[in-house]
């Protein structure tokens, strides 16, 4: 009881007797989520701007009579002639660990129903990102466990990496997979006492996706047991645009708290496409002059400032890191549209989901030919390096030898050794989803196929066989993935406990 | 305001103030026969821009006091005294007695407000419980 008349006249005592000064405007129209205010005239460019019924917006359109403001939250009680002043504030969020496993919205309110956040401290929505001193090259690895990505296009902390594809192939089925596998590993690392191991936190922003959508990610994620590492950024279709538009600027700042505190935290864009659409219907209604296919003149800034906010960081700077997997969505296949190369060229690399091969049951349906990490390959360990190296190269070959030999019937023993192994790579990379496989098992993986362990097996064979050799090791092969995960290297000594394993697993194979 | 009557609306508000830059009752009048009887193309457009320009600068010569009862004369004096000594150009005062304050006062000259009222700080006082 004391306690509490304590806090109140802690409080009372703190407060300032002041005379307050606020800079207040008056509403002139109210539509679809933007409010035009007149007056207003000492307020800054994204600060928040309180509106009567505890409805807050955002400052975007600075004008010479009025101000264009986005409104967050129910508009519903707000007519025009009400009063809006400013508040001095930029928008922010919490941060912080408290908000793991837990589903916020656009502005880090929780909508899962577990109660409030508890969280201590909260950063700007909109910040500016490292500059080039702190930054420091991506020297380690992000595994997905997905092998076709690993393999192929790895990825690095710190790196961003988009996911580009039709819809319906499997770009957020990547996204998930690489989430679920950061949780396995955590665990695993956290089992291990590991006093140097650093755990990747997660954070999945999903923008004008459908709620069911969402409910799904959110199950899959519980299923697997990742949701205690994950933080989601919720702003579905339903939302309003303000919402959507905001939803990953606050996500990234979420992430940052994890890079600035020197972790390492990983977070997902699903799908900046809708992003810039919502940016689009904004801009419109704040009578922006629009551009190629109505958007902005600004779209590019729109994700190149969110996207520049990813960096791994130098060990003086506190060595944490930000990774971000932006996903975008094509429309038949054209990688060429507006929004998609404004984020290629924003990103270190893509990996190119192609509907043809996911349609042939080829997933994930990584396309080799458009696929591709700029920075990703230093950061692979140096085993997986050794035997994933030349995969790349082989698939590439394969595909091409595939679309000119199909009507050849005399074909030469170096095409059709390149044809084979190329089928059996294909088999090889199928993976289901929500099943990732450990770094050291893959290595194992590729080692065999690198030493033409599965060349006499069939080709439509090969995939159960890997999953054979999968179990084997995991079981009775411990002893050389733990020399692999251990030293990171693939050791003379390692590779003769390798291969007496592999020729066991061999042999025991039907 | 479309930039097409911008210099044509700027004209006539200048037409519309006395020498001391206010704006004066007879010199709109005379602003507003002027323009019915020569009737320019895009009259009604006219008339709506220098509607909205004139509303702008009768704000920047309002002050508006708002007090949660009524004042003295000498707090008026020395509230008035002290706003003419800070501003350059000459205002209009415009006092109404708002009890939602409880106590205090309330100044608004053009988009600023500077409060000192029971409610603004039983205001403050809730929101650093809220946030």
């Amino acid at each position: 009881m004391s306690s509490i008349t304590d806090l109140i006249r802690k409080e009372i005592e703190n407060l300032s007797t002041d005379a307050t000064h606020t800079n207040i405007g008056t509403i002139i129209t109210l539509a679809d989520g933007v409010a035009r205010v007149d007056g207003l005239s000492k307020v800054m460019y994204n600060e928040m701007i309180e509106f009567p019924n505890n409805v807050l917006g955002i400052a975007l359109n600075l004008e010479e009579d009025s101000v264009g403001c986005v409104l967050l939250g129910d508009v519903s009680s707000l007519k025009e002639g009400d009063e809006a002043r400013t508040t001095g504030k930029l928008l922010s969020v919490p941060v912080g660990k408290e908000l793991l496993g837990r589903v916020v919205d656009a502005v880090g309110r929780p909508m899962d129903g577990k109660g409030a956040l508890n969280a201590n401290e909260s950063l700007p929505v909109e910040r500016i990102a490292p500059g080039i001193i702190p930054r420091k090259s991506v020297d380690q690895p992000l595994q997905t466990g997905i092998m076709a990505v690993d393999s192929m296009v790895p990825i690095g902390r710190g790196q961003r990496e988009l996911i580009i594809g039709d819809r319906s192939t499997g770009k957020t089925t990547i996204a998930i997979d690489t989430i679920i596998n950061q949780a396995k590993i955590n665990k695993q690392g956290e089992a291990s006492g590991d006093a140097n191991f650093r755990p990747v936190f997660c954070v999945y922003v999903a923008i004008g996706q459908k709620n069911a959508n969402v409910a799904r990610t959110i199950k899959t994620l519980e299923e697997s047991g990742a949701m205690e590492y994950v933080t989601i950024v919720s702003a579905p279709a339903a939302d309003n645009p303000a919402n959507q538009y905001l939803a990953p600027y606050s996500g990234c700042a979420m992430g940052e708290w994890y890079m600035e505190n020197g972790m390492d935290a990983l977070i997902v864009y699903d799908d900046l496409s809708k992003h810039a659409v919502a940016y689009r219907q904004i801009s419109l209604i704040l009578k922006r002059p629009s551009g190629r296919e109505a958007y902005p003149g600004d779209v590019f800034y729109l994700h190149s400032r969110l996207l520049e906010r990813s960096a791994r960081l130098k060990e003086d700077c506190g060595n944490g890191s930000l990774t971000a997997l932006p996903i975008i969505e094509t429309q038949m296949g054209d990688v060429a549209g507006y929004i998609p190369t404004n984020v290629i060229s924003i990103t270190d690399g893509q990996i190119f989901l192609e509907g043809d091969l996911f349609n042939k049951g080829i997933r994930p349906a990584v396309s080799v030919g458009l696929s591709v990490s700029r920075v990703g390959s230093a950061a692979q360990i140096k085993a997986y390096k050794k035997v994933a190296g030349k995969v790349k190269l082989e698939l590439a070959q394969f595909r091409e030898l595939a679309a000119f030999s199909q009507f050849e019937s005399d074909l030469d023993a170096a095409t059709k050794a390149s044809l084979d192994r190329g089928a059996r790579i294909v088999e090889l990379f199928k993976q289901t989803a929500s099943n990732p496989i450990a770094v050291e098992i893959q290595t194992v993986i590729m080692w065999a196929m690198q030493n033409n362990f599965f060349d006499s097996i069939d080709v439509a064979d090969v995939n159960r066989a890997t999953q054979s050799l999968r179990d084997y090791m995991e079981t009775q092969g411990k002893e050389a993935c733990e020399l692999i995960y251990s030293s990171g290297k693939l050791e003379e000594e390692t590779e003769q406990k390798l291969r007496s394993s592999v020729e066991d697993w061999k042999r025991s194979f039907s | 305001m479309s930039s097409q009557f911008n210099y044509l609306v700027q004209e006539l508000v200048r037409k519309s103030s006395n020498e001391h830059d206010f704006v004066d009752k007879n010199l709109v009048n005379e602003v507003l026969v002027g323009l019915k009887e020569c009737k320019p193309a895009k009259h009604l457009e006219i008339l709506k821009d220098y509607l909205a320009a004139i509303t702008k600068k009768l704000r920047f010569q309002l002050v508006e006091l708002e007090f949660a009862a009524e004042p003295n004369d000498s707090v008026i004096t020395k509230l008035k005294d002290k706003i003419n000594a800070a501003n350059t150009l000459p205002v209009d005062f415009k006092y109404t007695v708002n009890k939602s304050l409880i106590a205090g006062f309330r100044i608004r000259l053009v988009d600023d407000v500077f409060e000192d009222s029971v409610k603004s700080r039983l205001s403050k006082l809730s929101q650093s419980f809220t946030s």
